[in-house]
């Protein structure tokens, strides 16, 4: 890639219109966790029963003592009463309590988050390498059978639930091949430190970010064969080939470097997605992240901590969403902040 | 629905992806409609010996699973019930997205601002959580699927139908409608909304085959409706005997799969047929 | 411009393009480019002229093929030559500049960036020394700020400028033959003027020959030497560009001629004379004369067959069995 002397710098952004973007990507965000909250604050109220109910399941508890239990954790006021305590503790990043891990929220979710965020991200590198190579590969190759073969193995990918992708993967590799481990994050009870560890936790992720990552490379393959068949064909595409560019150059500076820029965008609008997804694959594979915290919270009416995945998880998809657009700007020197 | 000369089931049977697409469509809705007259005793019967191999018994011919339940019928009931929450819950989300797309794209101003804010909290909270949360809270029921898929389904539909509603209203038919004193809504339903069709049926068969997987997935998790046996459900309990009957995993598996893939086929069909400025030159 | 005696630059001999084994989009090409000369291949869209630009680039779609005849560069005949030696002379020996400026730069490169690419793809150069000659070009081509300029992204600059980076591109590496195809259609009339005389004056200085592809009969007057003249595929009239438009002798350039508006407002009632008919498509191609069908002149030989290249004068020649004209 070209970095002329004087590349338009991304430092331009510290100045001019871009504090003012900034500005209004922050209050459009905040806007938007506001009715998160409020969505999922009214929503977690629907549930017949409450938390109490829950744990006078567990034990015997008299009517007086739930009551008094409903005093106490504020579940008697009106709900825009709870609703306004809850947000009023929010800004100060007190998520609550969660009976279910008897810690507070916020600890919790600490602990798991780490899991979820390197599920994703690697999800989300690793896919779009290998869906930019199949799609580069498939443009070049229009019409013969390598493209043929290619685009077949996208279509069936991309209609294959990842979950299904999940137990094809348990099968073949843990029970045929018995080479992977099925579950958790690490082996169980292991002391090994550094490099060891990080060994052991790669062996234990290459599964379910493999089974993650099969739908999305299908989209950015087919995504990636049509951008490039589409920028090939371009005015610029003709002029490097007129200049006598070998054509190595001509696809991968000339061309690719273009042909990334919907692929770019369209990361940015799987994040949702691909956090979603990440549930799934973490309850199969009994990985301890958010996904698997938030399906055991509605389980156990865990409402607090429920709310606070949800929040966690939007926001994350919020910052990312926001860095892929900073990354867009980079990348494409046309756009220009009004 | 005639789209130029030719109607377009004609245009999709001619076009490959389409013809196959709507076979396999046409065998899944076939086993659904024949899942009574075939097995008419019901996905939940425990007909005969437990964990049947495909083949071993001729009464059985896709095998049993670990309860004895014939797997054939769990397939052709299951197809009722993965085919019709996915249709019913496209049909509900590109209502919603389709009112919401419309007023916001039509009038503009706060209302678009407001709706659009509303979509992007929508569109932020990752989709599948959502669904659990709904499904988990408010209890399995095959209801509070349809609902809970088209809650998190209809932002796309929306952004779709306010994107053609911007760009057709500013078209002059539709300033004359308004000049002759035509109220909005005559204006949006009549006007424009038949214009924006063809992108909307290009997205509603994504959107049954998304519906179908978000089903089954539910299902697999156990958050399926305990009364209704779908495709998702026959995976879940095929889970625990994984490592010696998978074949109990491999045929709702292949089902799922078949339907899906044909719903995508059809809709690369429909895209190309519908949007030939857009067709890929290749 | 007297043409110098030696052999000329270009050589398009007999040339002939086609979809694989179809019917020829381009037959029996013949024509040369002498150094320091100015060609204009003139003729209505779709009769072959960009085509006949793309092949001796080498440039040519896939699907297309030469299928006969030669094109020789300094004596090297192209056609012969596989696409790894073609590249060592496209950029360098040769270069072409298109019709639209818009688009015909990389967008997410700067300007700068593509004038050194092409330095260091045919020359050995270091990056500082590939920089300091592309301000040189920029500047040799008139664009004002060169040195900030070269930091410029495409989008940033006006179409005129535009076109001037791609004419320094072309440039850069001092090439003997300049293809222009329409290099002046997309841009304002008084950009236009610009451009051309920029392009004759570089050609001046370079002694480069150039190949100027357009339909506009006024530019082929005010910037050409010598033009040449298509009709569906083949060359119909060539010759001096004065001779050829004050005198035209065959009856399609001089219905071309007659076709152009021309009076002022308060002239009244000359209608337009038109070409009456339309241009056969290559599958449809009469099998005598190409033009026959439309020809106010055509008389019962003129169906038998293609009419041959016969001289009509001072270095001009005609594919016409019965020219119109004043004879010499």
């Amino acid at each position: 890639m070209i970095a002329a002397k004087g590349t338009k710098s991304p430092l331009r952004f510290l100045s001019g219109p871009m504090p003012r973007y900034v500005l209004r990507r922050l209050s459009q965000a905040v806007l938007v966790m506001l009715l998160v909250v409020v969505g999922s604050f009214f929503l977690v109220k629907m549930a017949p029963g409450d938390l109490v109910d829950v744990l006078a399941g567990n034990s015997d508890m008299t009517a007086d003592q739930m009551a008094s239990l409903r005093v106490r954790y504020g579940l008697d006021q009106p709900v825009m009463v709870q609703l306004f305590i809850y947000m009023s503790r929010l800004v100060m990043l007190d998520f609550g309590y969660s009976p279910l891990n008897a810690a507070p929220v916020l600890d919790v979710i600490m602990g798991r988050w780490p899991v979820t965020a390197i599920l994703v991200v690697s999800s989300v590198v690793i896919s779009m390498a290998i869906g930019t190579v199949l799609g580069v590969v498939s443009a070049r190759n229009a019409g013969n059978p390598v493209d043929l073969s290619i685009s077949i193995l996208m279509l069936v990918l991309y209609a294959t639930p990842s979950f299904v992708i999940a137990i094809c993967f348990i099968l073949f590799f843990s029970v045929f091949l018995g080479a992977m481990p099925i579950a958790g994050f690490a082996t169980v009870g292991t002391q090994a430190t550094g490099l060891a560890y990080v060994w052991d936790v790669v062996q234990h992720l290459a599964m379910p970010v493999a089974a993650l990552c099969t739908f999305y490379v299908a989209i950015y393959g087919r995504i990636g064969r049509a951008s490039m068949l589409e920028v090939l064909k371009l005015d610029y595409v003709r002029t490097a080939r007129a200049k006598g560019l070998p054509e190595r150059r001509v696809v991968y500076v000339h061309a690719l470097r273009n042909a990334l820029l919907p692929l770019v965008t369209m990361a940015g609008l799987q994040v949702s997605a691909l956090v979603g997804g990440a549930v799934l694959i973490e309850t199969i594979f009994g990985l301890p992240g958010m996904g698997r915290t938030a399906f055991d919270a509605v389980f156990e009416r865990d409402t607090n901590l429920l709310l606070g995945v949800l929040f966690i998880s939007s926001l994350s998809v919020v910052v990312v969403n926001f860095v892929i657009d900073l990354l867009y700007m980079v990348l494409d020197p046309r756009v220009e902040l009004a | 629905m005639t789209v130029g000369s030719q109607s377009l089931i004609v245009r999709l049977l001619r076009h490959p992806s389409g013809l196959v697409g709507l076979l396999l469509i046409a065998l899944a809705v076939g086993m659904a409609l024949g899942a009574g007259y075939f097995f008419p005793a019901g996905p939940w019967t425990m007909a005969g010996p437990p964990r049947l191999w495909p083949g071993q018994n001729a009464a059985f011919l896709l095998g049993t699973d670990s309860l004895g339940r014939d797997l054939a019928a769990g397939l052709f009931h299951g197809s009722r019930v993965s085919l019709a929450v996915g249709a019913s819950a496209a049909v509900v989300s590109i209502v919603i997205g389709t009112v919401v797309g419309s007023l916001s794209g039509y009038y503009g101003g706060w209302l678009d601002d407001v709706l659009m804010r509303l979509t992007d909290a929508m569109q932020t909270i990752p989709s599948f959580l959502s669904a659990i949360a709904i499904v988990g809270i408010v209890g399995p029921s095959l209801p509070t699927i349809i609902f809970a898929i088209a809650i998190v389904s209809w932002p796309m539909i929306a952004r779709l139908v306010r994107a053609e509603f911007l760009r057709l209203r500013t078209y002059d038919f539709v300033q004359s409608c308004r000049i002759i004193g035509m109220s909005d809504i005559r204006i949006i339903v009549t006007q424009i909304l038949p214009n924006c069709l063809a992108p909307i049926i290009v997205a509603s068969s994504v959107l049954v085959a998304t519906a179908i997987i978000v089903e089954a997935s539910l299902s697999f998790l156990g958050l399926g409706d305990p009364n209704a046996m779908s495709w998702g459900t026959i995976l879940g309990n095929g889970r625990a005997a994984l490592r010696t009957a998978w074949y109990m995993t491999a045929i709702p598996a292949a089902a799922l799969v078949l339907t899906v893939l044909a719903l995508n086929l059809v809709g690369d069909a429909l895209n190309d047929v519908l949007n030939p400025r857009l067709k890929e030159r290749s | 411009m007297t043409p110098a005696p030696e052999a000329p630059l270009l050589n398009v001999n007999d040339l002939s393009i086609r979809y694989g084994k179809g019917v020829p989009l381009v037959e029996q090409l013949n024509f040369t480019v002498r150094r320091g000369e100015t060609v204009g291949l003139v003729g209505e869209s779709g009769c072959g002229k960009s085509l006949t630009a793309l092949a001796v680039m080498g440039l040519l779609a896939e699907n297309l093929r030469t299928s006969s005849g030669s094109i020789e560069l300094e004596g090297t005949n192209l056609t012969a030559l596989g696409q790894n030696a073609l590249r060592s002379y496209r950029g360098n020996r040769m270069a072409m500049i298109f019709q639209e400026p818009l688009t015909a730069l990389n967008p997410v490169m700067t300007v700068g960036a593509q004038v050194v690419e092409v330095l260091r793809a045919h020359r050995r150069m270091g990056r500082a020394e590939a920089e300091k000659r592309a301000v040189e070009l920029l500047e040799q081509v008139r664009i004002p700020d060169a040195a900030e300029r070269f930091h410029d992204y495409p989008h940033r600059l006006s179409g005129g400028m535009r076109q001037r980076v791609v004419i320094a591109i072309a440039i850069a590496c001092n090439p003997a033959l300049l293809i222009a195809d329409e290099p002046t259609t997309a841009l304002d009339v008084t950009v236009q003027a610009q451009i051309l005389q920029l392009l004759k004056s570089l050609q001046r200085e370079a002694d480069l020959g150039l190949l100027l592809i357009t339909h506009d009969l006024g530019v082929v007057r005010q910037v050409a030497d010598r033009i040449v003249v298509m009709y569906a595929g083949s060359v119909v009239e060539e010759g001096p560009v004065d001779a050829v438009l004050d005198d035209p002798r065959h009856p399609y350039t001089a219905g071309l001629l007659a076709a152009r508006p021309h009076g002022s407002f308060s002239v009244q009632g000359h209608r337009l004379a038109d070409i009456r008919g339309a241009v056969p498509p290559p599958e449809a191609r009469p099998g005598g004369c190409l033009f026959e069908p439309r020809c106010p002149h055509a008389q019962a030989d003129c169906k038998a067959a293609r009419p041959p290249r016969g001289v009509v004068g001072q270095d001009r020649a005609v594919r016409c069995y019965h020219p119109v004209g004043r004879p010499n």
